[in-house]
C-alpha cells in the first residue's frame, strides 16, 4: 500500500497491541502529519504510552506482548514498514526518539549520559560529542544549570532537570520523528513553558508526537489532537476547532 | 492496637540490629583475648625473617605465613574462575533465558548446586583426580588448582543468584531506556542495567570471597596439607588458615599453642576484611570508569 500522502509521517492500520492476551490497543488506525504537533490525550490506562512504544517496536521489549497491524513510518530517506521491513531495529529506535513518562537517566554521570548513546549509536567522534551535547542541554535550558557539573552523578539532578536531561539526550541523536509521554509532568510551569516554547520550535525539524494531561498545554501547543479511549482513537481534532478557550474541554468532555 | 504492633515491629527490628552487632563484638573479644598475644611475627614467621621469609623464600615452618599466603591463592584462584562465569550465568538467567523450560531446568540446577554440602564438593574434586589419575594424567593429584576450582564450583551459585536477583529487580522502564535509543541489546546490560545492578552483584562477590576464604571441607580433600611451605605453582599442595586453625586447634598440647589458633583464626578475620576491602576498591573502580 502506497504512503497516504506526503504530508504524513506516522501512519498506523489496524494496529492492535496486546499484553499477554489482554488487549491494550484495539484496532487503532490514524494518520499522524509530518511537521507537526500532535497531542494524544485519554484518560489513564487507555494504551497512550503503549501506543507511543509500538512507534518505535519498544512493546517487544516486555515479555508477553503482541503486535499485529501496520504502522509506517516516513523518514528522509523513505518510507519504512516497521513490523515488515527489515529495517534494523536499533535505526529505527534512533530515529524515532523516545521520552519516557518518568525519567530515567543512566547511573553515569550527566555528561556520561549524553556522550555514551553519541559514542554507542552514532560512534561520533569525541570532538564532535563535546559539541552536541551542549548544543542539546542548551536546547532543553539545562546547559546553565549543569555546564559546570558535567561530571557529577546524573541521579543527583532534580526530577525535572532530569526529565529535560532525557530529553536533551533523545535530540542530541537527531531522531526525525519524537515520542515524548508526558513530557512536562515533573515540570514547573515555568519551566514547562520553555518546553512548550522549545517543542514549537522543534516541530519545524521534527514530527512530535506527544501525550499530555493537560487540557491547557494541548490547547496552546498542539496541531492536533487525538482522543483515545480504550485502546482506539476516537477523535480527531485540528488547532482550528479548539482555539477558542473552552472548546477543547468541552469537545472532550463530551467523548470521556 | 495498630499502633501498639508497629512499635512492637520497631523495637524487635531495632534489638536485632543491636544483638548482631553484640554478637560480633563478643565474638570479636573473646578472639582477641585468647589470640592477641600470639598475634606476632612469630605467629606468622616463626623463627625466620620476615624480610628472609617474604623477599628471600626461605621456607617458613613453625608460622601461618604460607596458610595466609595459600587462603590468599585460594580466594584469588577460585573468585577469578567464579567471578565471570557467575555473573555470566546470571546476566544469562535475567536477561537471555526467556523460553520457560529452559529457565527452570537452569534455576533447578544452580539450586542444587546451592544445596550441595561442601564435603561433597570436596568429595567430586577428589574423585575427579582419581579419574584422571588412572586414564589421561597419571601423576596428576590433589593440589592449589584442583581446591581452586571446587572452591569456585562452591561460590558459584551465590553470584549466580546474586546477579540474577540484582537484574531482574531493576524497574522494567529501565530496562527500555537504553533501547529506546538505539543501544543493542546487551550495550543496554553492559552499559544501563549493570551499572545499577552492580550494588547487588558487590554483595555476591563479598559473600563468595568469605566462604572461599572460610571452607575447610573441601580444601581438606582436594590438596591442603598441614606444612608444605609456599606452594610453587598451581600444581602444588598449599596450606591454608581455615586448616592451620582446625589443625592448630585439634593437635595443641599447651594451652600456648590453642592461642596461636586463636592468633590464626583472628589473621584470617583480618585477611577477608581486607580482601573485602579490596572488592569494594574494585567496584569503585569499575564505577567510576564508567563514569
Ligand atoms: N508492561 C506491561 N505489562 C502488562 N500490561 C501493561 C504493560 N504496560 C501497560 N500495560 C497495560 O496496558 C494498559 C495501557 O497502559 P498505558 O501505559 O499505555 O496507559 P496510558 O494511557 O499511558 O496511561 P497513563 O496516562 O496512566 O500513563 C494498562 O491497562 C496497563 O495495565
Ligand atoms: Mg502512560
Amino acid at each position: 500500500m502506497a504512503f497516504p500522502s506526503t504530508s504524513c509521517s506516522v501512519f498506523a492500520q489496524n494496529l492492535s497491541v496486546s499484553f499477554s492476551a489482554r488487549q491494550v490497543i484495539n484496532n487503532l488506525s490514524v494518520e499522524i502529519s509530518s511537521r507537526n504537533i500532535t497531542v494524544i490525550v485519554g484518560r489513564s490506562g487507555v494504551g497512550k504510552s503503549t501506543f507511543l512504544r509500538s512507534l518505535n517496536r519498544l512493546n517487544e521489549e516486555i515479555s508477553g506482548s503482541r503486535t499485529e497491524g501496520t504502522v509506517k513510518l516516513s523518514f528522509k530517506d523513505g518510507t519504512v514498514d516497521i513490523y515488515r521491513d527489515r529495517f534494523p531495529i536499533e535505526e529505527l529506535r534512533r530515529r524515532v526518539g523516545m521520552v519516557f513518562q518518568t525519567p530515567h537517566p543512566i547511573p553515569t554521570s550527566i555528561g556520561k549520559n549524553l556522550s555514551l548513546p553519541l559514542k554507542l549509536v552514532l560512534n561520533l567522534p569525541s570532538r564532535k560529542i563535546d559539541d552536541r551535547i551542549e548544543k542539546a542541554l542548551t536546547i532543553v535550558h539545562l546547559w546553565s544549570e549543569v555546564k559546570n557539573r558535567l561530571k557529577e552523578p546524573a541521579l543527583s539532578l532534580s526530577g525535572g532537570q532530569q526529565q529535560r536531561l532525557c530529553l536533551a539526550r533523545t535530540l542530541a541523536l537527531e531522531p526525525e520523528i519524537l515520542l515524548l509521554d508526558e513530557p512536562t509532568a515533573s515540570l514547573d510551569f515555568k519551566a514547562s513553558e520553555k518546553i512548550e516554547d522549545l517543542l514549537s520550535e522543534l516541530k519545524r525539524d521534527y514530527t512530535i508526537i506527544s501525550v499530555s494531561h493537560s487540557i491547557g498545554q494541548a490547547r496552546r501547543i498542539a496541531d492536533n489532537v487525538l482522543v483515545m479511549k480504550e485502546g482506539s482513537i476516537i477523535k480527531v481534532l485540528a488547532a482550528s476547532q479548539f482555539q477558542e478557550k473552552g472548546t477543547l474541554e468541552d469537545l472532550l468532555n463530551e467523548v470521556f | 492496637m495498630r499502633r501498639s504492633l508497629e512499635k512492637i515491629i520497631v523495637i524487635l527490628s531495632y534489638a536485632s540490629s543491636v544483638m548482631t552487632i553484640m554478637i560480633f563484638s563478643v565474638f570479636l573479644w573473646f578472639l582477641i583475648s585468647r589470640g592477641y598475644t600470639t598475634l606476632n611475627l612469630k605467629l606468622l614467621f616463626g623463627n625466620v625473617s620476615p624480610y628472609g621469609a617474604i623477599f628471600k623464600g626461605i621456607p617458613v615452618w613453625d608460622g601461618v605465613w604460607p596458610a595466609l599466603v595459600g587462603t590468599t591463592f585460594l580466594v584469588f584462584i577460585s573468585c577469578a574462575i567464579a567471578v565471570p562465569v557467575g555473573i555470566s550465568a546470571g546476566i544469562f538467567l535475567a536477561e537471555y533465558a526467556t523460553t520457560s523450560r529452559w529457565r527452570s531446568f537452569i534455576n533447578f540446577a544452580v539450586d542444587l548446586l546451592a544445596g550441595m554440602p561442601s564435603i561433597v564438593m570436596g568429595l567430586f574434586g577428589f574423585a575427579m583426580i582419581m579419574l584422571l589419575r588412572s586414564s589421561l594424567l597419571p601423576e596428576a593429584t590433589t593440589c592449589l588448582l584442583l581446591a581452586s576450582i571446587c572452591i569456585a564450583l562452591l561460590v558459584l551459585p551465590y553470584l549466580i543468584r546474586t546477579t540474577q536477583a540484582a537484574l531482574e529487580t531493576l524497574p522494567a522502564a529501565l530496562r527500555l531506556t537504553g533501547v529506546s535509543m538505539g543501544f543493542t541489546k546487551w550495550q543496554n546490560i553492559f552499559r544501563v542495567l549493570l551499572p545499577y545492578a552492580s550494588r547487588g552483584i558487590l554483595s555476591g562477590v563479598i559473600l563468595a570471597i568469605g566462604r572461599a576464604a572460610e571452607d575447610t571441607a573441601v580444601i581438606l580433600l582436594t590438596g591442603v596439607v598441614a606444612n608444605s611451605g609456599l606452594p610453587g605453582s598451581l600444581t602444588d599442595k598449599f596450606e591454608a588458615l581455615p586448616f592451620s586453625i582446625y589443625y592448630l586447634a585439634a593437635e595443641h598440647r599447651t594451652a600456648e599453642e590453642l592461642n596461636r589458633g586463636f592468633g590464626s583464626a583472628l589473621l584470617l578475620l583480618i585477611l577477608t576484611a581486607v580482601l573485602f576491602q579490596i572488592a569494594y576498591w574494585f567496584h569503585g573502580r569499575i564505577s567510576k570508569g564508567s563514569r
